[in-house]
């Protein structure tokens, strides 16, 4: 087989399921951009260049709520600092393509929630296959092209047509995670840091502001986790 | 908001981003060795991310906690689990629980 392509088309082929997903998200992005003001080809624009759902929806709320533009970029780093640990998590896998590391800076801008679940899938069902920031390429161009093109979409047509999302397609998120999120729980390990994940990041979101929630409680459901699961460790002296 | 005040904004935030996801081609240029501690920190991201993400999208439905049994997205999440437990994969997953999700809100939303 070509091994030289077939990563990226593999990640291509496996990548549809999301792009499709992302469809209603992305209308619904391009459909708040408008209700906001935003020209449709700034919508496109954003969802291009910044390629960060959630922060981008936070920022348009911010944009009605008549915040400064330090206040929404501020608060987009902070929302996004979780791509920092996916990252770190994937550098493991990517031994291989290390010396030719540079290849990772344009594909550093295809860490994203989907992508970043695909790829580590990828990486457990075939440990062994090479280059596996091939597959992240496939899947970054995949949901790349599926999140700009429903962005511009749903800002051209956003004066004529309803949100999308309140009749129930909102739930295409959690659907998704909810595909990753199974398989990967494993123990009391795994349920203890879900908990701790999940359920702080509901009280982030009441009690902190918006953004910060959902990755400080990620990293403290990791680190908990990640501490228990480092002492049950037997240790070679 | 003026086009250039928009241009600002989208530069500031693709720059901001672009930051928090440049440690892939950092900590693998550096070669970084990631110490014990860690390497089992980040092994537990994925589930956390995944509950991050998961956990209020059913039960914070448009930014409201709502932990009644006449939440619907529970019932959509219910049926989604069980799919993805049955290993049934992510198109699956994904079909039963927004087409569950939206029928629920026909029928009693």
């Amino acid at each position: 087989m070509n091994d030289r392509h077939g990563g990226v088309a593999l990640g291509l082929r496996e990548s549809l399921p999301l792009g499709v997903a992302l469809v209603p998200i992305g209308l619904a992005f391009g459909y708040l951009a408008h209700t906001v003001q935003l020209a449709w080809w700034l919508a496109g624009l954003m969802s291009a260049a910044v390629y960060a759902g959630p922060s981008q929806f936070l920022a348009a709320n911010l944009i009605r709520s008549g915040a400064g533009v330090p206040a929404i970029v501020v608060t987009t780093f902070v929302a996004n600092l979780r791509y920092s640990l996916f990252a770190a998590s994937l550098v493991p896998l990517f031994d291989d393509t290390r010396a030719r590391s540079v290849r990772l800076l344009p594909l550093a801008h295809g860490v994203a929630d989907g992508s970043y679940a695909l790829t580590l899938r990828h990486a457990e069902l075939r440990p062994d296959q090479p280059r596996k920031d091939r597959y992240l390429l496939g899947s970054f161009v995949v949901s790349f092209c599926f999140w700009v093109g429903s962005s511009l979409a749903g800002a051209l047509v956003g004066g004529s047509l309803p949100d999308p999302l309140p009749y129930g397609f909102e739930f295409a998120t959690p659907a998704i995670f909810i595909a990753f999120l199974v398989p990967a729980v494993r123990g009391r390990l795994g349920v203890t840091t879900m908990l701790v994940a999940g359920i702080g990041t509901i009280l982030g979101n009441k009690y902190l502001p918006a953004g910060t929630g959902p990755v400080l409680a990620m990293a403290t459901g990791a680190l908990i986790g990640g501490t228990l699961r480092w002492r049950r460790e037997p240790r070679s002296v | 908001m003026e086009t250039g005040t928009a241009l600002g904004l989208i530069g500031g935030m693709a720059a901001v981003t672009y930051l928090t996801r440049l440690p892939l081609f950092v900590l693998s240029a550096w070669r970084v060795r990631i110490p014990r501690l860690l390497g089992h920190v980040l092994e537990q991201i994925p589930v956390a991310a995944y509950a991050a993400i998961v956990f209020p999208g059913v039960l914070q439905p448009g930014g409201h906690l709502d932990l009644s049994l006449s939440n619907l997205y529970l019932y959509a999440a219910l049926g989604a689990v069980v799919t993805a437990a049955a290993g049934r994969g992510l198109l699956a997953t994904i079909v039963i629980g927004v087409c569950g999700a939206i029928l629920l809100k026909e029928l009693f939303g």
